[in-house]
């Protein structure tokens, strides 16, 4: 059975903050608020009606953006 | 925490603060914020959507999709109403309401009739924009519409603030030496007055010997965190060396900037720090206000002599630029 579409939004988001240990934590910190409002945007998307595909397709699309981008600003710092 | 205390809706000068430090405004494109719009456009099935950040008199769109991202005036800006409260702003017909009725996106070939904004608060409380949805016929938007676009908004500040940090030193939350350089630079351009305090931990290197260097960073921790706690809406603090910060007060003469210099040298001083077995610590600090068509090295290195003098004649104290 396909897994619920929130579901699936929670464990990716748990999958990107397990590699965030080794962050500087201010930018734990960032990244940490950016996957909870990720989660509540799925929520909110699903109370709105949007179907499974769409809301992963939107959350994974937001959270390779901003991994791509964190990767960025570190080797910045280096 | 109460909402007046969260949200500094009256605050112009701050919130405009606020927007200058996420030095976005007139950057290129950026494929997160591209991203984002066409995600809420895709959506919310609109012809337009767009993330925008309202100067002091214009609105300038970091984002937009259906259109190419531009600026107009501020008063011409639906945004610039939305800014102005804590809930997303609905226009669900443009002709009826006597705010829009006369707008030029509403009267022009672009034809908006619907309008769907939240605001871009940022996490002090300032709303420094808002990510937006146009229609071009009358739509009724629903409260799970408006959690949407909120939940968006959210993402977008929470975008921008990982684009700040790349800014900050990642040490003490000061600016970067860079970051801190291209606001001096801003000022400079813009022909704006203010002053600059170079300061600088004295006996910094003692310190390291005698405590470790953990105990040093943090007593820079310490310092920048004494500093943040004494400066205005509108100043900035850059960490320029290893023990050497600087403060950038748009506006102050140097006098005002001296006054503001001896309360942080007080601050800094006052309580002892459990690091250095409550040992406290001291700074000296060099004042110049910028002359009339100064440019930003002669600036600094005025402000830099000034701070050697007060390190030569003893430290723990301010000296003035001449």
């Amino acid at each position: 059975m396909e897994k619920p579409s929130l579901e699936v939004v929670e464990e990716e988001v748990a999958r990107a903050l397990s590699v965030a240990d080794p962050l500087p934590n201010d930018l734990k910190a960032v990244f940490e608020r950016h996957c909870d409002n990720l989660v509540k945007l799925a929520r909110s998307l699903e109370a709105a009606g949007m179907d499974s595909e769409t809301i992963r397709s939107a959350v994974a699309t937001l959270l390779k953006t901003y991994e791509s981008d964190l990767l960025k600003v570190i080797e910045a710092r280096l | 925490m109460s909402d007046t205390f969260r949200f500094k809706l009256d605050d112009e000068p701050g919130r405009l603060a606020a927007l200058r430090r996420y030095g976005i405004l007139d950057t290129d494109p950026e494929k997160d914020f591209d991203d984002i719009v066409a995600l809420v456009k895709s959506i919310f099935s609109v012809p337009y959507a767009a993330v925008t950040l309202i100067d002091a008199d214009r609105q300038w769109m970091k984002a937009a999709v259906g259109m190419a991202p531009m600026e107009c005036a501020r008063d011409d800006s639906f945004c610039m109403h939305t800014i102005r409260g804590l809930e997303p702003l609905s226009v669900e017909s443009a002709l009826d309401d006597p705010r829009f009725i006369d707008n030029p996106f509403v009267t022009s070939a672009t034809h908006i009739r619907s309008y769907l904004g939240a605001p871009l608060t940022t996490p002090d409380g300032y709303n420094i924009g808002a990510l937006c949805i146009l229609g071009t016929e009358p739509r009724v938007f629903t409260e799970a519409d408006k959690a949407v676009l909120v939940n968006f908004s959210k993402v977008v500040v929470s975008q921008m603030e990982l684009r700040q940090a790349a800014t900050r030193d990642a040490l003490t939350g000061a600016m970067t030496r860079r970051n801190f350089e291209d606001q001096m630079a801003d000022m400079v351009s813009g022909d704006r007055s203010g002053s600059l305090i170079l300061l600088d931990v004295d006996h910094f290197k003692s310190i390291n010997d005698t405590f470790g260097h953990p105990a040093g960073d943090e007593v820079l921790r310490e310092v920048v965190g004494r500093l943040m706690a004494c400066i205005r809406s509108g100043d900035c603090v850059g960490r320029v060396g290893g023990e050497e910060f600087a403060l950038l007060l748009p506006e102050a003469s140097a006098n005002k900037a001296t006054v503001m210099a001896e309360r942080l040298r007080r601050a800094v001083m006052q309580d002892p720090l459990a690091a250095l077995e409550n040992q406290r610590i001291t700074i000296s600090l060099g004042v110049a206000e910028r002359r009339d068509g100064e440019t930003a090295e002669a600036w600094l290195k005025r402000a830099d002599e000034a701070l050697y003098e007060a390190k030569r004649t003893g430290r723990n104290q301010v000296v003035q630029a001449a």
